[in-house]
């Protein structure tokens, strides 16, 4: 019965992110012929399918709301906002179901419950009794669409639903689109990406001792190959626009639930990056959105004494710059309060309360787990669940967040991600006669170390940048290999990396310089500490390790044993 | 495998062995889960990982392991020469990786009664499936899935 579901399931969920798109327009501006007759399409898919499936509660549910709908085809009047609101909370609903179901289906179960499912199915259908009471609709609209096309194969009329809604919020664009299996687009990434090594490996070793013509026609065929690695990246690829919907709907439940009148502008839906990176970012953005509203933006009563207009104004924007993409989330709050952040932080024994900090240092204490400004757990932020998983997540995907913040204005978090987690730009540095690769993203910045800049004490490290002091690793004796800038820092260099925690500053021997690479997996089994995130193949095909900053530092504090080292 | 074989005899494979030497001794390994034999190359070390894994080279793309048995077996390590090579094993439970051998012999057909399976005492022992007799020598059935990285 259920052995078609995984694919219904997919596909109805496109259908209610369609839906929602279009519940959250008709509230902003109104009913229109249009959108009614897309939404009363994407609930007449899912109860087709759902009917197919025998999926008989999904299926009564996408019904009663289908009615609701078909009266707003007769007449726009009546999807009043109790309507709406019901309608959003059966897409709501049917989510749940499709979740539980799915998973019921991987757990071999074949029956599914949710406590609260028949009370909205009472809810949506007696919503349409007082309706059918009065049948004479004597304000019919004069200009009533023509009828839709009949809505036969459900399966097809799914794919048209969620066409009209790109279509309408993509602004006129229709896309062909073809669904293709992950793994083949997987596969053929990978083989490009060996492309990519075995050009670099022929380009650099031929040199130039190869016959001009010859030259001309290698540099040709980098080219096609960095086309191909670029369209080949493409593929996984995907708009932003999905995970910046959700957050349409959730500002909306969040405002409701609060009470604080919030207004949501969204920029750069468009602009793309890799599927699994986009997929990652969804949990940190709600998490993230959630904090804003309940921490940072104020009640109409507080703004308006503060001066402000009552709606609170939440931008999120997204945009290419460089090799990365940013994604911005500001709000026009209350802003973040240096002062409550280093009590707390103090408090906590988090740093010394003579510590001299920047403004970015104190920002960046909320990054520390554990660390919640919050009076008390709300229902909306809750779950002690801290802004150090935000900072985890990015780190994750190698990526850096950054907070500006003005007491009384607002705050804005600036998270820069790589586009893609196949490709990153490394800086090669070489120790002991090895070369290893560092991302770029987690370079702050690079030094020569003068005499006096390195104090040591007790087998410790410490750095001094510019009166600030930051714990220092040094590669070669982290990794055991033989290092001259471990006898003599001065004649190496120094890189200062963004942590997880705090930044701190890695020795090295040489910077080889920067480099493009993709990175490949290594065997988990030779990598127990995790050291290093992957391998790259350089471009004289040896194999070069990609570090992993975090545990670098983690594995240098544990060796040195937790009482000397500087971190909390 | 996926076709379906009706006659119950088993795989002229089955019974067959690549050999190599490692010292003195031969050793096999079942030749299902020989994956390739490559030339030695530059193996890239792996800082802080066990003892016997020598590092990782690429493998037309793919990053592998390779492992020195020797160096697993409380031996001194494999001293690169002309006829050291790496074996790629695909064991049944583990990704592939390569192991380092002073010499790779010839593959060997023995029939499963002309293997004892008589323990191996010593550091080797836990790798050794079975000990077969060739003419004039010992060969000594390692077994992938425990050769393995873990």
């Amino acid at each position: 019965m259920l052995a078609l579901f995984g694919e219904f399931h997919d596909e109805a969920m496109e259908s209610l992110a369609t839906a929602d798109e279009l519940l959250l327009a008709i509230e902003g501006t109104g009913p229109e012929a249009n959108s009614v007759d897309a939404l009363f399409r994407v609930f007449h898919t899912i109860k087709g399918l759902a009917g197919f499936l025998d999926l008989g509660a999904l299926g009564a549910l996408a019904h009663a709301a289908e009615a609701l709908l078909h009266d707003a085809r007769d007449d726009l009047s009546t999807l009043v906002p109790a309507r709406m609101d019901l309608l959003l909370r059966a897409t709501t609903m049917i989510r749940r179901l499709l979740e539980a179901t799915r998973i019921a289906t991987q757990e071999g179960r074949t029956h599914v419950e949710l406590a609260d499912f028949d009370e909205l199915l009472q809810q949506v259908l007696a919503a349409r009794r007082p309706a059918q009471a009065t049948p004479s609709a004597p304000n019919r609209p004069v200009n009533r669409p023509p009828p839709p096309a009949p809505v036969a194969p459900a399966s097809s009329s799914a794919g048209e639903a969620a066409e009209e809604g790109g279509k309408r919020a993509g602004g006129g664009v229709v896309r062909e689109t073809l669904k293709v299996d992950l793994s083949r687009v997987d596969g053929l990434v990978e083989t490009i990406g060996e492309l990519v090594i075995i050009e670099a490996m022929v380009t650099s070793s031929a040199g130039g001792s190869l016959p001009t013509r010859t030259q001309r026609h290698l540099s040709q065929l980098s080219k096609v190959v960095r086309d191909l690695q670029r369209q080949g990246l493409a593929l996984r690829m995907v708009p932003l626009r999905g995970v910046f919907q959700k957050m349409n709907r959730l500002v909306r439940d969040l405002s409701r639930r609060s009470g604080k009148e919030i207004r949501l502008e969204l920029s750069g839906q468009d602009a793309e990056m890799d599927r699994s990176l986009a997929e990652r970012l969804g949990d940190p953005l709600v998490h993230m959105m959630r904090n804003a509203v309940d921490h940072g933006i104020e009640t109409a009563d507080e703004r308006r004494a503060a001066g402000k207009p009552p709606t609170a104004t939440v931008k999120l924007s997204a945009y290419h710059e460089g090799g990365n993409i940013i994604i911005e989330l500001s709000d026009d709050g209350r802003g973040l309060n240096k002062d409550a952040i280093l009590d707390k932080a103090v408090g906590r024994g988090l740093v010394s309360a003579t510590a001299q900090l920047t403004d970015r240092e104190i920002w960046e204490l909320i990054f520390h787990p554990g660390f919640s400004t919050a009076k008390a757990v709300t229902e909306l932020s809750g779950r002690g669940v801290g802004m150090d998983v935000v900072k985890k997540t990015v780190d994750e995907l190698r990526g850096r967040i950054q907070i500006a913040s003005v007491f009384g204005e607002g705050t804005t978090f600036r998270i820069v991600l790589p586009l893609t987690l196949a490709i990153i730009d490394g800086m090669l540095l070489g120790v002991g006669g090895r070369r290893y690769v560092l991302p770029t993203l987690s370079i702050v910045e690079t030094l020569q170390p003068e005499p006096g800049q390195i104090h040591r004490f007790a087998g410790a490290a410490i750095l001094d940048v510019r009166g600030q002091q930051l714990p220092l690793t040094d590669l070669g004796e982290l990794l055991g290999v033989d290092s001259e800038a471990s006898r003599d820092p001065t004649t190496g260099f120094i890189v200062v990396i963004d942590g997880i925690h705090s930044k701190f500053g890695l020795l090295t021997d040489q910077l080889i310089g920067q480099q493009q690479v993709v990175i490949k997996q290594i065997d988990p089994a030779v990598n127990q500490n995790g050291l290093f995130s992957g391998a790259a193949i350089l471009s004289d095909g040896h194999v070069g390790l990609i570090l992993n900053p975090a545990a670098l530092r983690t594995e240098d504090a544990a060796r040195r044993g937790a009482a000397l080292s500087l971190e909390p | 495998m996926s076709e379906t074989r009706v006659d119950a005899a088993p795989r002229p494979e089955a019974n067959r062995y690549l050999t190599f030497r490692l010292d003195e001794e031969i050793f096999g390994v079942p030749i299902l889960e020989v994956r390739e034999i490559i030339e030695l190359q530059e193996i890239s070390p792996v800082p802080r990982t066990m003892p016997w894994v020598r590092g990782v080279v690429n493998l037309r793309g793919r990053v592998l392991p390779v492992i020195d048995p020797k160096i697993r077996f409380g031996l001194a390590p494999v001293e690169p020469s002309e006829l050291t090579v790496i074996v790629v094993l695909k064991a049944q439970d583990a990704s592939p990786f390569g192991v380092l051998v002073d010499e790779v012999l010839e593959v060997q057909r023995l029939d499963p009664e002309a293997i004892s399976e008589t323990p191996v005492t010593g550091e080797a022992g836990e790798f050794v499936t079975g000990v077969g007799k060739l003419r004039d020598a010992l060969l000594f059935i390692l077994d992938p899935n425990v050769l393995a990285v873990q």
